[in-house]
């Protein structure tokens, strides 16, 4: 088999260094857990920032490449706990070690924030801003957290759970085209 | 108007009678210059209908202009979401009169399969259309029936002395 043959991602691709990641985690960590041969991180709130930089600058993890941030609303979910109504949810890549691995935190409902990675990866600049956008979770220290898709005068956050799919009227709000004569 | 049916009778007379709104819209009706409004699947559709293999320039529609102020034909062909709207009622009213719509597929006629919180479910609720077009997306046939079907609406209204769409009546 040459190196260029295709090969499937296999759970032992994605694996980490537990031991490693737990002592210098420490608290930070709340538990690892494995979804689909991709390892998940929990993280508590306060250490989200930090454990990011951790996972980037510490020789023998280096996840230095940021792929995405997005968020869910577990409100539906069966088990539902109003402090874990939203779910933050980082996914990095090691392109050192070819290895990604996704972190998740839990946001609760009445005190919707979170630590913005901005800081650390560039690339969280725009994909909290749709974050933000879609379920209204603030992104503390992120620069210019304004909406991105859905218009300025939007007062709803359209993914969360409790906005009906087809919205509330703002479809059927427009002026209508008048002849100028 | 049928003018060239009547041009072999031309020889030895050398003159045609006609009035002159029939003449105008005569000219209107063969060379409308459309504005793509295509926001979605249904615009690579008119893309095809627009290129040799359908050619529309056979219907005398084949000046494609970007600008709503060189244009007078508006094909919007698309889903029209809750940002998009304002902007199609700016384009549509920067058309100089007069003008035309065809709503094209089933996604701005009348929201099509998406019933939701950004589809307009029909952008005739804000501003007139002149032809609708089934289908998602409608074949090339469809919109160069469309395009028919605009011709001779303008020759009908020309013979029934109104100058302007159907906006303005
Ligand atoms: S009608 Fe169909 S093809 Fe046209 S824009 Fe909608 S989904 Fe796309």
């Amino acid at each position: 088999m040459s190196e260029h043959d295709f090969k499937p991602l296999t759970y032992n691709e994605n694996q980490i260094d537990e031991k490693l990641v737990r002592e210098k985690l420490g608290a930070r960590l709340v538990n690892i857990a494995y979804d689909s041969a991709q390892p998940v991180l929990e993280i508590t709130r306060d250490g989200w920032v930090e454990a990011a930089r951790i996972l980037r600058d510490t020789p023998g993890l280096k996840y230095n490449f940021f792929s995405d941030i997005t968020a869910a609303d577990l409100m539906k979910m069966k088990d539902f706990d109003p402090d874990k109504r939203f779910m933050v949810v980082a996914v990095l890549y090691s392109i050192e070690h070819k290895r990604r691995i996704r972190l998740k935190t839990y946001v609760p409902e009445d005190d919707c924030r979170c630590p913005s990675l901005t800081g650390i990866f560039d690339g969280a600049h725009i994909t909290e801003r749709e974050a933000y956008d879609m379920f209204g979770i603030r992104f503390d220290g992120h620069p210019n957290l304004k909406r991105l898709l859905t218009p300025e005068y939007m007062k709803y956050h359209p993914l969360r759970k409790d906005y009906p799919v087809t919205g509330r009227g703002e479809r059927d709000n427009f002026p209508q085209y008048e002849e100028i004569q | 108007m049928g003018l060239e049916t009547k041009l072999p009778r031309l020889t030895g007379e050398g003159f045609i009678t006609t009035k002159v709104n029939e003449l105008i819209a005569w000219g209107r009706k063969n060379s409308l210059w459309p504005y793509p409004f295509g926001t979605a699947c249904c615009a690579i559709e008119m893309m095809a209908t627009l290129s040799s293999r359908y050619d529309m320039a056979r219907f005398g529609a084949e000046v494609i202009r970007f600008s709503p102020r060189q244009s007078d034909l508006i094909i919007v062909s698309g889903r029209i979401s809750l940002k998009m709207m304002p902007v199609l009622l700016q384009i549509y009213s920067q058309v100089p009169e007069p003008k035309w719509v065809i709503s094209m597929g089933a996604c701005c006629s009348t929201g099509g399969v998406f019933n939701t919180y950004p589809q307009i479910q029909g952008i005739d609720q804000f501003m007139p259309v002149d032809v609708y077009i089934p289908g998602c997306p409608p074949r090339p046939e469809s919109l160069i029936d469309a395009l028919v079907h605009i011709q001779k609406q303008i020759e009908s209204d020309a013979k029934a002395h109104k100058f302007t769409s159907a906006a303005a009546n």
